[in-house]
């Protein structure tokens, strides 16, 4: 019953959390963290006790007639894992940052209610293990991002909730369809049982099912025609939950192809031609994401860009389809996870402490506010691949399992992917420049670093970054054993 | 199949308890009516009525258990009945009355401090039970006759229960509107009753069953043809869907929750008993037809819900489509998904049932307080009455299909049927339909949390009375266990199916 628990510990603290909020206003939030480090507890046990071979499952009956068979389980293994924790990390520590994020607004009841009903819908997602039921979740996670967004957010915050909602929505319809189709031809709604039960299905239809799928969870992922409703929802979302919908959520989307997707696309996926289609759009993602990034002053908005980015790089390992390419990609969510909800963070300090969001008219903060200097730095570096973090590996990975993809044009598409690396170095060091560093303009001569609910989960963030930069193998160990079993073998 | 020879009306009442006890309650009605205005307390008139339909509910619960003990369904064969007349007691009539006490429950108690401030109680909540006998009574019927007679006792209830408010212009043209299509509704079911009396010999479901399927094509359509007007015209799916925007926001609040939580599900409920069943060799040639009804429906339904200002107005639109919706399931048990069709529109029945009368209770309570139907005017509402908005939003996302909602289950479960059934094409229609649905009620919500409260909203918003909360809280905790754990739903309505595809071999 521990993996029932871990999913749901959040959603059944919602309801005691919110007529909560009424008293201790956005103190609340503390409390609101704790359902979301038990589960974080509670995966670690799982992950030290079972190190590093990890394949737990559990099933409860949920919905069993003679027609429809809808089990309620849930699967943690090493591609599981490494996701379900940086889910919660990330949510816990966004949790306690949005404490002080939040003195000054209004409504703290619904919004940690949200929250935690939210958390549920992301690790109820992605340990799965049947078509349904990863749906249920999946839609789970909608409602309340879009109550966040609309009703927390910044600037024109209805209409990009709005617009947020349209694309996961219509998304949606195509992941729903291709699961009704899979669940009617295959007799089953087991994602376990995708990877013996695809025989059943011919080419066409498995080439039609992996565009409608490749679509509907590109629209989560932002993948670059799709893109649309990332930018301006990343940025005008309260800054905790642009931690989540640019650390976590987005990769949730990712996941599933990795999960659902791949076993049934597998012998179509490796042939080259559709590796080099699969691969030439995410290193679209790459070079559009960062050369947009380049062009913004809103720091939010130029991390929303590296986001769009970033994904690109993850897209790119699993387009490989190679078992080094997974890995890498795996590795990247995890990383990509701590970084850019670092640098989220940073953006939220800089709100907070400074109230300002434009590049153009900081600087100089460097002198005035060291450790969120420092930690700002630590995530820069890391999405640019520098080595010593962990970012630096994962993308390393991601591209070793580029060159050994059916492809037959890897060399280029790899060589292009490097250049991408250089615009990701090129925009982060603008931003670490024009807000850290050059002369201190008058007005922020009373800048400070942010209060401790805020520090300590950036500080966490980072130290994780930098411990996994220089020792990898403590979630690589998890990831290897399951690749094989992914990839058919 | 189990065969009961019923000699006498007790014995009769021992198998029909649920429908005895609310009889019982609608005979006692105005004599405790007199007593309650003697006293100057004729608004507790409601407790009294739900009183009615909770014991009736409890009764019903306690059978429905026993009938899944016992596996099969019982005729009931009235000994001293002219006219060959049998009942029956299967969980798909089990399953409707569930659905039909729940919603009358809910608006009975909501009406308790809704409809205080209105004259003639008694035969308000008389009518009321009246309407409810009479769906109730529905489900028990197993031929066309008296299939007719309880029909009609709910449609002239449900007639002066839309024109209540006698005094006012909009009701009364509505309930002439209601009465002409309905009334027209009736007469050529009535008529289509009669051929099949001529052609079959028998109004019972199963020689139904045997004669009409041996017909030749031309009188098989005719015959289905205007019973499946009639029907229709009730259930407002299209082309016979005009006079329902009009009549169900005329009426009180917990009537329109009535009316179109389960009045028009009683077009569906005739729909699947006496047409599923005959289909026979124009299987395909029908199973398109409905399934083009459906799709139009839903379609032209959802376009002009988006045009409304007036949100009683927009919930009838959405009514409309999801009976569009419940059409996809009947389209794809005729088309051939069988079982899996039929329950999936058990299913959205109970979905919609349950959350159209949570939302128009919802609404009831933001009339109660503002007096206004107009989306413009109670913006900003969660603001002010949270509790009020959240059912309303609730019951909204619920139909739109959103977890953790049952209409998530049944909506999927009707796209699952269809595209089992072979019908690609509706299964676009309905995925994009729900699409659409979700753009506006997103839209509305986003109007009622987070637009700026309007003064009316400022001034005069407060959060409703107990007995209203207590209705709303009701239907929204159902709601919510029944989104998690929706396994008790999917038992009965595939039970039901079965049997009751099982009945006709």
């Amino acid at each position: 019953m521990l993996l029932i628990f871990l999913v749901f510990i959040p959603l059944i603290a919602s309801v005691i959390i919110y007529p909560l909020g009424k008293l201790l206003k956005h103190r609340v939030g503390y409390l609101a963290s704790i359902p979301i480090i038990a589960s974080l507890s509670g995966l670690l046990y799982i992950g030290i006790k079972n190190y590093p071979k990890l394949e737990i499952f559990e099933v409860v009956e949920w919905v069993k007639t003679p027609y429809i068979n809808v089990s309620l389980g849930f699967l943690i293994d090493g591609i599981s894992f490494p996701i379900a924790l940086i889910i919660a990390l990330v949510t816990a520590l966004a949790c306690i940052y949005s404490v002080s994020y939040l003195e000054h607004e209004e409504g703290h009841s619904a919004y940690f209610s949200y929250y935690l009903i939210y958390t549920t819908g992301m690790l109820g997602a992605v340990l799965s293990t049947n078509l349904i039921q990863f749906f249920f979740f999946w839609e789970l996670m909608l409602v309340p991002s879009y109550m966040l967004i609309a009703g927390w957010g910044y600037g024109d915050r209805r209409r990009v909730a709005y617009k947020y909602f349209l694309y996961t929505q219509l998304g949606s319809i195509l992941v729903l369809l291709s699961i009704l189709y899979l669940g009617v031809t295959l007799n089953t709604f087991e994602i376990g049982l995708l990877n013996i039960s695809n025989l059943l299905l011919s080419i066409p239809e498995r080439l039609i099912l992996t565009i409608l799928f490749v679509v509907g969870f590109g629209v989560k992922m932002a993948i670059v025609p799709l893109h649309g409703w990332l930018p301006e929802a990343h940025a005008e979302a309260p800054t905790p939950i642009s931690v989540i919908l640019s650390g976590v959520m987005i990769e949730v989307g990712l996941y599933a192809i990795i999960r659902i997707v791949f076993p049934i696309s597998l012998p179509i996926w490796i042939g080259s031609v559709s590796a080099t289609i699969l691969m030439s759009l995410a290193l679209l993602s790459m070079i559009y994401g960062g050369i947009m990034a380049l062009t913004q002053y809103d720091v939010k908005r130029l991390l929303a860009y590296s986001s769009i980015s970033q994904m690109g790089y993850m897209f790119f390992g699993v387009a490989a389809a190679t078992a080094t390419g997974i890995e890498g990609s795996v590795f990247h969510i995890f990383n990509h996870g701590l970084l850019k909800g670092l640098l989220f963070m940073v953006a939220g300090v800089l709100i907070h402490q400074v109230g300002i969001r434009d590049m153009r008219k900081l600087g100089g903060l460097a002198s005035r506010m060291p450790l969120t200097a420092g930690l700002a730095m630590i995530g820069a570096m890391g999405i640019a691949g520098l080595p010593g973090i962990s970012g630096f590996i994962s993308e390393y990975l991601i591209f070793l399992g580029a060159f050994s993809s059916a492809s037959i044009y890897k060399y280029l598409l790899v060589l292009l992917a490097t250049l991408a690396t250089a615009i990701s170095a090129a925009y982060m060091t603008l931003f670490i420049k024009r807000v850290f560093f050059g002369p201190l303009k008058e007005e922020f001569n009373d800048a400070t670093d942010p209060p401790y609910s805020m520090i300590i989960p950036m500080l966490i963030l980072g130290i994780t970054a930098v411990v996994l930069g220089i020792y990898p193998a403590l979630i690589l160990e998890y990831i290897i054993p399951s690749l094989g079993f992914l990839m058919g073998g | 199949m189990v065969e009961v020879v019923l000699n006498n009306i007790f014995e009769l009442s021992a198998y029909l308890s649920p429908i005895f006890i609310l009889a019982a309650f609608a005979v006692t009605t105005p004599f405790i009516n007199y007593i309650l205005k003697q006293m100057g307390k004729e608004k507790y008139l409601g407790v009294w009525t739900s009183f009615a339909f909770l014991s009736s509910l409890i009764v019903l619960t306690i059978s429905l258990i026993g009938i899944r003990w016992l596996g099969e369904p019982i005729i009931l064969r009235l000994g001293f009945s002219p006219i060959e007349s049998t009942l029956i007691i299967d969980p798909l009539g089990q399953f409707f009355a569930f659905i039909f006490l729940i919603v009358s429950l809910a608006a009975a108690i909501h009406s308790i401090t809704y409809m205080e401030r209105d004259l003639n109680l008694g035969s308000y909540y008389l009518l009321m039970q009246f309407m409810t006998i009479g769906l109730v009574g529905l489900t028990y019927t197993n031929d066309l006759f008296t299939f007719f007679v309880l029909w009609e006792l709910m449609a002239i209830s449900s007639y002066v229960l839309v024109a209540f408010r006698y005094h006012l212009d909009e009701p009364v043209e509505a309930g002439v509107k209601y009465i002409l299509m309905s009334g027209v509704g009736s007469l050529i079911m009535l008529y289509g009753i009669s051929y099949v009396y001529g052609f079959v010999g028998s109004l019972n479901a199963k020689a139904i069953h045997f004669g009409l399927t041996a017909l030749p094509f031309i009188p098989l359509i005719f015959v289905l043809s205007l019973l499946l007007i009639g029907f229709g015209i009730k259930a407002a799916f299209f082309p016979f869907w005009t006079w329902l925007p009009d009549a169900h926001p005329a009426a009180p609040s917990p009537i329109s929750a009535l009316l179109s939580g389960i009045v028009i599900k009683a077009g569906i409920l005739g729909i699947i008993k006496f047409i599923v069943p005959v289909v026979g060799f124009i299987r395909l040639e029908l199973g398109l037809t409905m399934a083009v009804i459906a799709g139009l429906t839903m379609t032209v339904a959802n376009l002009l819900a988006l045009m409304q200002d007036d949100i009683k107005r927009l919930l009838a639109y959405s009514s409309i489509t999801n009976i569009g919706f419940i059409l996809i399931g009947v389209a794809a048990a005729i088309y051939g998904a069988g079982i899996s069709g039929v329950a999936s529109s058990l299913f959205h029945t109970f979905s919609h049932a349950l959350g159209k009368g949570l939302a128009f209770l919802a609404v009831g309570s933001i009339i109660y307080r503002l007096e206004t139907r107009s989306i413009s005017k109670i913006e900003g509402l969660g603001r002010k009455m949270p509790f009020t908005a959240a059912a309303l939003i609730i019951a909204l996302l619920g139909l739109a299909g959103m977890p953790p909602l049952p209409g998530f289950w049944s909506k999927w479960l009707l796209i699952y049927s269809s595209i089992q059934a072979g019908l690609w094409g509706l299964a676009f229609i309905g995925v994009f339909n729900s699409v659409l649905a979700v753009i506006f009620y997103l839209w509305l919500l986003q109007r009622l949390f987070f637009a700026e409260p309007t003064e009316k909203v400022l001034d005069e918003g407060k959060e409703p009375p107990f007995p209203i909360k207590l209705a709303l809280a009701l239907l929204m905790v159902i709601m919510i266990i029944i989104g998690f754990y929706p396994a008790p739903i999917f038992d009965m309505v595939i039970n039901a199916a079965e049997v009751f595809m099982m009945l006709f071999g």
